[in-house]
Order: C-alpha cells, then sequence, then structure tokens
C-alpha cells in the first residue's frame, strides 16, 4: 500500500552486512595490532637479550607472571578469590563482546532491548535511556562495534592482567563500562520499575559486575585478610535478606501461580515469556515444566525461595562474626553449606526462571546469577582462603630515571607476554571507542539508516518535465525559472497523516545542511491530494513542519487539472481511498540538476519517523546535492 | 586505588552495598496504580454519536475494532427521513469524506438539512484539522483546513444553520468563529477569557468542554466548573459571556455532558451530583435563555455515560455502559430505559419520529438495530460492509 511506513527492519541486509564489514576491519586492525606489539616486543627481547640478561624491572604493569620467560622474578600467586573474579568476569566480558556482535544488533539493540527494558520505568529514567538509544541509533555501526570491542578488550585485558596496576586498571574499565551498560542498556537494571525480583535478575547483571570487578580494582592488601571476604559475602547476606523480604511482599503476585482471572501471574509468565524465544527444544521443555508447575504451586515455588533466600543471606551474615569457621551443620562448615546452596538456586533459576538468558532475542548477557554466584564464590574464598601479606608483592620501587628511548625498549623487552596482550586489548577498546567518539561529534545520522527503511536511489539522465504552479506565497513558479540550480522534488499531501508530514522535516534539516549552498538549490513540494490543495491547506503544512520560514522552499499547488498533469509526468498516483483512508501515494524524490535533468530518484518512504531517520535522510539527500553542486 | 581499607570502611561499604540494592530493589513496592476519579459519570464522551436535522440522520462510528488505533477508523454515516406516516428513516450509507485518514476521530455538525460540517482530529504526524464540508448529503466534499487542533469531544463543532456561522473548539481550549462557513476562523474564547469573567469566577471554570450556538445564533460553550450547583453554560451575548444556569441545585456538583441547538430549541444534558447518587437531567429552553425547563433526573448512580446522541424533535438518547440505554423522548416525557442493546453498540440514533436505532461497528461492518414496535427489544435492520483499509495508516 503507498504511503505507509513499511518500518525499520533490524535484518536489515545493508545494515548487517556494514556492520559484518565493520566488524571484520576492525577485527583485521585488531589482529594486525596484536602482531605489531608481538614483533616489536620480541625484536625488543633479541635486542635487549643480546645486549644485558633480561631482569625484572620493577616496572609498573609489567609484574605479572611470564607466559614465556624463566628470567623474570617469581611473582607471589594470585589470591584465589580475585583470580575467580578476574577469570570469571573476563570471560563473560568476551562472551559479551561476542553477544554483542550479533548481526541484528546494530538496529536491533535500541528497539529491541533498549526500549522495552526501560517501558516500564519512571518517566525520568526514560528520558535518560531514550537519550542514550536515540545516539546508539543515530551511528548504529559504530555504537555496536564499539560495544563488541569495548567488551572483548575489556575481558581480555582482564584475563592477560593478573597482577599490578595494569590489573587494577582493568577492573576499574571494567567497573565504568559495567555502570554504562546498567544505566543505559538495563535501565538502571529495572530496579525503578515493578514486579521486579531477585529471581528475574534484580538489581541487574552490569551492577553485579561493577561490584565484583570493582573488587579486582583494590589494592593487593585488602586481599591480605578476612575483611574483604565479609564485606563481600556479609553485603550478599543483607541483600538476599533483603530480596526474601521483597519476594515475600503481599500483593506482588508472587505468592499464586495464576492471577484471579486465570492470567498467568508474574513468576511463571516470565519464564513463560522466555520459553517463547528461539532456543533448543529442550530447554523450551524444562522452562515449560517449570512454568506449569509454578501455575500450579505458585504459592509453594514462592515459599521456598522466600525460606532458600531468607536462609542463605542470615548465614552469609554470619560472615561478619570474628570466626565463622566453627559453625558447622554436621562437618559441613555452614558457610560453605549456605554457598552450595546459593550456586544451587542460582542455576535453577539461571535455567528455569532466566532460560539462561542470551538465547533467542537479542541476548547480550547471560543474565545475572552466573555474576551473583562468582561474586559469592569469590566472598567465600575471600573469607576462608586470605592471602598472607608477606606472600604478596614486595613494594615496587618506581625508577624516577627518565625515559630515554633505550630505557624504554629496555622496559618493553623485560615486560611479560601477558603485558603485552593486556597493552594490545586496551588497545582494542580503543580501536572500538574511537570511531564512536568521531561519530559521535556529527550531530547528524547515518545515512545508512534512510537506505535501510528505503532510501534506495536510481541513477538517471532524463529531462525532468516542465511545470508552472503557485507556491505558499502565491507566486507562481516554473521548473524553467529554477534553471541553473539544483532542486530537490517531492511530492507532498498537506493533510497526510504519516510520511509527508515526516518528509517535509527531512527537507526542512536538509535546507539547515546546506544551508551555506541555500543560493544554488531549491527545495520543491508538489501538493499531492486531489481535495486538499488549497493555499491554507499547504500553508498548515509549512507551519507545523518546520518549512515556513524557510526561503529556498516552495510547496506548490494548482487546479485539479495542472496537479494531475504533473503527478502523471512524474509517475506519480494518488488514490483516494475508501472509508477514512488517507490518499494513497508514492513517497519519492527526485533530484534535478543545473540543466534540469532529473539525475536521481530515491525511494523516500521515511519509515518509522525516528529522530534519527529524518536525520539520516536529511543527511542522503544533502549529500546527493552536494554530490551535484561539485 | 592505593591506602589501606579500614575494617569500618570494609563493614560500612558491605552494608551500604546491602542497603543500596535492598532500597533500589523496595522502590517499586510502594507504587499504586492512579485512582480513576470517582464522582463523573463521563470523563471523556465517545466521538461516537449521531445528530439528527429534520430530513436526515447523521452518525458517527469507529470501525476496525483493533487493537492498534492506526487501524480504527472513523466513520460517517447518513440516512434520509422517509416521507412516511409516521415518520421513518431511510437505509444507511457511508459517507464518510475521503482523502484524510480518521484514525484521530470525526467531529460533525449539521449546517442545513442535508449539509454537514466535519471536522478530522489530527492522529499521528498530522498537527492540525482537516475539515469538509457537503451540501449533498455526503454525495460530494468541499476541502477546508483548520490550522490548529480539534478538540476531542464530540461538541467540538458547531455550526448556525441557514448563514455560514461556524464555531470550532481547539484541544488548547480555544474558541474560534468562522463566518464565512471555516474560510477564516478569529478566536473569541479561551479558558482563560471565560474564567474571567462574572460567571466564569462563579462557576471557576476549569476547562471549555463543547460549544454550540444559540437558537438566535448567539455562539455558547460549556465549560467545567469546581463550583458545585453551576452548569457551565455560557453565551456570547453583547459581546460578554452570559451565564446559562439551568437552576440545578446549589450544592451539587455539575457536568455539562453535551450542548445542541435544533429546530430553535437549546438542550443540554446535565449529570448533577456524583458517586451512586449521579442523576441525568435534560435542560432545555426555546427563545429566552433566561427560562431554562429541566427533565426529571435518571439516577445512573456509577454507570458510565458513554454517548449521547440527539434527534430533531428534542430527543436525547443516552449509551450506558454494560449495554444499557436511556431514551428521553421529547420535553414532556421522562426518561425511559431502553432493552439491552445489541453487542457493539457505539451509539443510538433517534428519529426521525418516534424510530430509535443502535447502531454497532465491528471489524469491517455496522450494523443496524431498530427498536421494536412493543419496545422489548430491537430487530437488526441493515448490515453495512465498510472497506477498511487496513495498514494504510500505520
Amino acid at each position: 500500500m503507498p504511503g505507509m511506513n513499511s518500518g525499520l527492519n533490524i535484518n536489515d541486509a545493508q545494515v548487517v552486512s556494514a556492520f559484518g564489514r565493520a566488524l571484520l576491519h576492525q577485527g583485521l586492525i585488531a589482529v594486525l595490532l596484536f602482531a605489531t606489539l608481538g614483533v616489536i616486543w620480541i625484536s625488543a627481547r633479541a635486542w635487549h637479550s643480546q645486549k644485558v640478561p633480561l631482569e625484572p624491572t620493577g616496572a609498573p604493569g609489567n609484574s605479572g607472571n611470564s607466559g614465556n620467560s624463566g628470567t623474570e622474578a617469581q611473582e607471589p600467586p594470585e589470591p584465589a578469590a580475585r583470580q575467580v573474579l578476574r577469570i570469571g568476569f573476563g570471560l563473560i566480558w568476551i562472551f559479551d563482546g561476542i553477544l554483542q556482535a550479533q548481526p541484528k544488533m546494530a538496529l536491533g539493540l535500541p528497539s529491541q532491548v533498549i526500549q522495552p527494558t526501560a517501558a516500564t520505568s519512571p518517566h525520568w529514567v526514560q528520558t535518560i535511556v531514550n537519550w542514550a538509544g536515540t545516539n546508539w541509533s543515530y551511528h548504529p555501526l559504530q555504537a555496536a562495534a564499539a560495544a563488541v570491542w569495548i567488551q572483548v578488550g575489556i575481558g581480555v585485558w582482564l584475563l592477560a592482567s593478573p597482577r599490578g596496576r595494569l590489573s587494577r586498571l582493568a577492573g576499574l574499565a571494567s567497573v565504568a563500562w559495567s555502570l554504562v551498560v546498567w544505566v543505559f542498556g538495563e535501565s538502571f537494571g529495572g530496579v525503578l520499575a515493578p514486579g521486579q525480583t531477585w529471581l528475574f535478575g534484580a538489581p541487574g547483571a552490569a551492577l553485579i559486575y561493577a561490584v565484583a570487578t570493582g573488587l579486582i580494582a583494590l589494592p593487593d592488601r585488602a586481599w591480605t585478610t578476612r575483611k574483604l571476604g565479609r564485606a563481600v559475602l556479609g553485603g550478599t547476606g543483607v541483600f538476599l535478606l533483603g530480596m526474601a523480604l521483597l519476594q515475600a511482599w503481599p500483593g506482588r503476585g508472587f505468592w499464586q501461580g495464576t492471577t484471579g482471572r486465570g492470567q498467568t501471574a508474574p513468576l511463571a509468565g516470565m519464564a513463560s515469556s522466555m520459553a517463547q524465544l528461539s532456543q533448543p527444544q529442550f530447554l523450551v521443555k524444562l522452562v515449560n515444566a517449570f512454568t506449569s508447575f509454578d501455575e500450579a504451586h505458585g504459592f509453594a515455588v514462592n515459599l521456598v525461595a522466600v525460606i532458600a533466600l531468607a536462609a542463605i543471606g542470615s548465614v552469609f551474615l554470619l560472615s561478619f562474626a570474628k570466626s565463622p569457621e566453627p559453625y558447622r551443620i554436621g562437618r559441613l562448615p555452614i558457610l560453605k553449606g549456605a554457598l552450595i546452596a546459593f550456586v544451587a538456586i542460582s542455576l535453577l533459576d539461571w535455567i528455569f526462571i532466566e532460560d539462561l538468558g542470551f538465547l533467542g532475542g537479542l541476548g547480550t548477557d547471560p543474565n545475572s546469577m552466573i555474576p551473583m554466584i562468582l561474586l559469592a564464590v569469590a566472598g567465600y574464598l575471600a573469607l576462608t582462603r586470605p592471602t598472607p601479606a608477606e606472600a604478596q608483592s614486595p613494594a615496587q620501587v618506581t625508577s624516577r630515571a627518565s625515559l630515554s628511548p633505550g630505557r624504554a625498549f629496555g622496559l618493553l623487552a623485560g615486560a611479560s607476554f601477558r603485558s603485552v596482550v593486556a597493552a594490545g586489548a586496551v588497545a582494542v577498546i580503543l580501536l572500538g571507542a574511537a570511531p564512536l567518539a568521531i561519530a559521535r561529534s556529527n550531530p547528524n545520522a547515518d545515512p545508512i539508516l534512510a537506505q535501510a527503511v528505503s532510501g534506495h536511489s536510481s541513477n538517471l539522465n532524463l529531462r525532468a518535465p516542465g511545470f508552472t504552479l503557485t507556491d505558499q506565497s502565491s507566486h507562481q513558479i516554473s521548473l524553467a525559472s529554477l534553471r541553473g540550480k539544483v532542486v530537490l522534488l517531492t511530492f507532498l499531501d498537506p493533510v497526510c497523516t504519516t510520511d509527508c508530514p515526516l518528509m517535509g522535516t527531512e527537507f526542512a534539516q536538509t535546507s539547515r545542511l546546506l544551508a551555506a549552498d541555500s543560493g544554488r538549490v531549491e527545495l520543491v513540494g508538489v501538493v499531492l491530494s486531489p481535495s486538499y490543495r488549497s493555499l491554507s491547506a499547504v500553508r498548515a503544512f509549512d507551519e507545523h513542519d518546520g518549512l515556513a520560514s524557510i526561503s529556498n522552499w516552495h510547496y506548490l499547488t494548482g487546479s485539479l487539472a495542472s496537479l494531475k498533469k504533473v503527478w502523471a509526468s512524474y509517475g506519480m498516483t494518488a488514490d483516494v481511498l475508501p472509508a477514512g483512508a488517507m490518499t494513497g501515494h508514492d513517497d519519492v524524490a527526485f533530484l534535478i540538476n543545473q540543466a534540469g535533468k532529473v539525475v536521481r530518484e530515491f525511494d523516500a518512504d521515511p519509515g518509522p519517523g525516528t529522530a534519527a531517520m529524518i536525520s539520516s535522510y536529511s543527511v542522503l539527500f544533502a549529500n546527493a546535492v552536494r554530490q551535484e553542486l561539485r | 586505588m592505593s591506602g589501606r581499607p579500614t575494617k569500618a570502611s570494609l563493614r560500612a561499604a558491605a552494608t551500604a552495598l546491602g542497603i543500596a540494592l535492598l532500597a533500589t530493589a523496595c522502590g517499586q513496592a510502594s507504587r499504586q496504580a492512579a485512582r480513576p476519579p470517582a464522582g463523573n459519570p463521563a470523563a471523556k464522551l465517545s466521538l461516537a454519536t449521531s445528530v439528527a436535522t429534520t430530513s436526515r440522520n447523521w452518525a458517527v462510528l469507529v470501525v476496525g475494532n483493533s487493537a492498534d488505533s492506526t487501524n480504527d477508523f472513523w466513520q460517517l454515516l447518513t440516512r434520509p427521513a422517509r416521507p412516511t406516516r409516521p415518520a421513518t428513516g431511510g437505509t444507511w450509507r457511508l459517507v464518510t469524506p475521503p482523502g484524510v485518514a480518521s484514525n484521530g476521530g470525526l467531529v460533525v455538525a449539521p449546517t442545513g438539512t442535508s449539509s454537514l460540517l466535519a471536522g478530522f482530529l489530527p492522529s499521528q504526524e498530522l498537527r492540525f484539522t482537516p475539515l469538509a464540508t457537503t451540501a449533498s448529503a455526503g454525495s460530494s466534499w468541499s476541502a477546508g483546513v483548520l490550522n490548529a487542533r480539534l478538540a476531542d469531544t464530540p461538541d467540538a463543532l458547531a455550526a448556525d444553520p441557514g448563514t455560514a456561522k461556524v464555531l470550532a473548539l481547539l484541544a488548547d481550549g480555544t474558541l474560534r468563529q468562522s463566518l464565512n462557513s471555516g474560510q477564516t476562523w478569529s478566536t473569541i474564547a479561551t479558558r482563560q477569557s471565560v474564567a474571567r469573567t462574572q460567571a466564569g469566577r462563579r462557576c471557576d471554570v476549569t476547562r471549555l468542554t463543547g460549544t454550540a450556538f444559540s437558537p438566535s445564533g448567539d455562539p455558547m460553550l460549556t465549560a467545567g466548573c469546581t463550583a458545585n450547583g453551576q452548569a457551565g453554560i455560557f453565551t456570547l451575548t453583547s459581546g460578554t459571556w452570559q451565564p446559562g444556569n439551568p437552576g440545578v441545585p446549589a450544592r451539587q456538583p455539575v457536568t455539562t455532558l453535551s450542548i445542541s441547538s435544533s429546530a430553535g430549541i437549546t438542550q443540554a444534558l446535565l449529570a448533577i451530583g456524583d458517586g451512586a447518587t449521579t442523576g441525568l437531567v435534560a435542560a432545555r429552553y426555546a427563545g429566552d435563555p433566561a427560562r431554562w425547563t429541566l427533565s426529571q433526573a435518571f439516577t445512573v448512580g456509577n454507570e458510565k455515560v458513554l454517548s449521547v446522541s440527539t434527534g430533531s424533535n428534542g430527543t436525547i438518547a443516552v449509551l450506558l455502559s454494560g449495554r444499557r440505554g436511556l431514551l428521553l423522548a421529547g420535553a414532556a416525557a421522562g426518561w425511559r430505559r431502553l432493552p439491552g442493546l445489541p453487542p457493539a453498540t457505539q451509539a443510538l440514533a433517534a428519529g426521525p419520529g418516534t424510530e430509535l436505532q443502535a447502531l454497532t461497528a465491528g471489524r469491517t461492518t455496522v450494523g443496524v438495530w431498530t427498536l421494536n414496535d412493543s419496545r422489548s427489544g430491537w430487530t437488526q435492520a441493515q448490515h453495512l460492509p465498510v472497506p477498511i483499509q487496513f495498514g494504510s495508516s500505520g
């Protein structure tokens, strides 16, 4: 049906292909970066080994365990708790980065992930999230690629940096990015929306990432006593008790499997909705089985959840005791038992309610349970196996010597393999972030959006059919009178409720983009309605769509006979449809060069008409006009 | 990055972590659904309605029955009165003005016996109001434009039959008048300007809700009043908005649900009281605006008034929630409950004569049901297919 929105297809082949190409290009650059770093490092080592035997330099950032050199000083082992967090979250970030590389992500993240998450949050949250979503929408390729490389980079950085400042910096980088994801991607983890519960993932996976990897950023001495373990496990205990209270709170729908009207209650509803996503059949069966069970035994399921959360939370609070080890159930230390129970219940939730979190749809992470488990295990290890202070690395001596090229080369030669990989990871993060930063400096959207909706243009070389009509100021305008200027011509129904007002706004923005060339460009619209073609109609259209103040804009109208002649000469149709439908018409724009030749025809259906889409079209049109002006 | 974390700071951090997470997660628990306002039986009347002139009925209905409002299209139907005794109506036909998507709504005002002004409420990206006029009972239409957003109420347009005077109530609460059938418009009232008048101060005007012409051709408007005992009916006389107070009980809240003038009579439907004691009262005057007469009150309690229709002979037909309806057949008659209405009834059509019809709408059809002679049930009289263009405006 002409004159209708087609919507933005998140599978659009053009965008998917461009996203794939961007990832490939950046991936090749990343490989090149690593290869270059590797060659320089190997060369430095070879050069340095000829001059002096390699010694540990003690310089910041190079104190990691060597992957291939037996000449470096042996570092004390990393505390087990820290290692769990670092490796666990390093792998999770890489996994998340891979998920971000899904082909639909560039166009799909704002509409399929960000907006639905924010939909039930307060207005101010939606405002913040909308700002981020709009920014993403303006530059989807750069934003999506940045998310991939930043997350992969942080993951590799964490994995490659077991000790030292570089490792702690990796923790800080992870905290910063986690908070970005938590605020903008998860709408503050949904904690401000009604109906959230720990079982659904509150307070948001990314916040758990931030807390957990924040521990990695702590100085080494924080790991030498039980205090950190107490803080983590005790804090988790307080949190779980709160979650138990929330789970038990009456009126939130968790005590029943179905509502009084026979509808599925929140818990079964969540599981059921997750089972709708595309995933292996055995998982669907598992989740559906749980849904049925919860519908039948909603009270019992919630009772178990409340008791489990409260009991585990209470036991975790024992970590605040001076010596928690004596508390035992039989031979099993009670804390260990609680941890095992916590891991079990978290895994059950992850499988049966969160449905693993990343399958089907546009999953961006494995949801909150795995990070929660890692945090609790790390807390337990920090409490039960603190690393003695004497096992920590000796105070690092900072050299005040100037960094001459020779010394720099020496430092590089003394660096461990892992340090080189970590440096490469930092470069990968910058590789992802830099194009986005550059794109953000441009306030206009990527023209590929317009091309994704329609925006395809055909190159032509046809004589533009002439016309003489009346513009909004009652002036007679002929196409011949515009000879010598580039003309962007379209056909608009002044009372159209969908595409034409959007196209009018696109033309207004195009005019602003071409302000410097306004003397050489004319923007022309011709009325495309058999009935609404009065001057008052075109003036109302101009006024409401930002065109009234544009000096080189002409909205032309005339008698029905003269309009029909123009429509026919440009192949336009205006179908009067029955039963309250708007006039069916084409959405087309023509580019006419200074010699009066139609050189391009644009399919100009503006699709959903988002701010990004309007901006994208205006860039597309302006670029085409500029090309013709050259 | 450096600095030894103390026991106290770690404990504080742990407590803060737990409490912060708990507090944020608990924040949702106190959210409550907003309560619907109590007492007002018609917070917002549907645009579905019917009006009658001496020779014709017009009806506005929404067809599409879709979850997506862009696939619901408002339709205009009309039927002539047959020259029979007793008077009966002919068959309905679809005469929706072409060229504009009617998703936003349709508001009509008869301008003569077979002529009508229709306004399309702007929808989606459209920001002003396309108008359409017919002098041939909908066979052909002329286009016009009101460069503003029409109010979303069935009484947003009014015409003074036999003249070129038209009134339009805008969404921003402005009342505009045209003296040349909508070619040019001038503002004759705003909420503030009415509120500043002596009558407006007595009413304590909250918003303007509808407009009409008096039988003598003076602009009228209705307003919401905070003050009890005020109907909020005003007439522009000698350049001043004068109150038209039908003499409602002083201590009762009053809402004017609709106002119209026809055949020399101005009539308004009032909801008086609140909650379970809410009663509907028709107020009328002919000639002297100081001499209103009131009908008996009909207690509707908590039933909602969905749609109000008027006949040419002073009949008022009211569609209530729960497929119930009321009829007030002329000034002297009392209110009468109608038999249970057909499913999906959107409006009642009164007249010609004593004929009463219920208009139902489905996905692509309009059904017409006539109240049988014994007044005990409804008989299907007509079934109109409506060629909805699904997807044409979304």
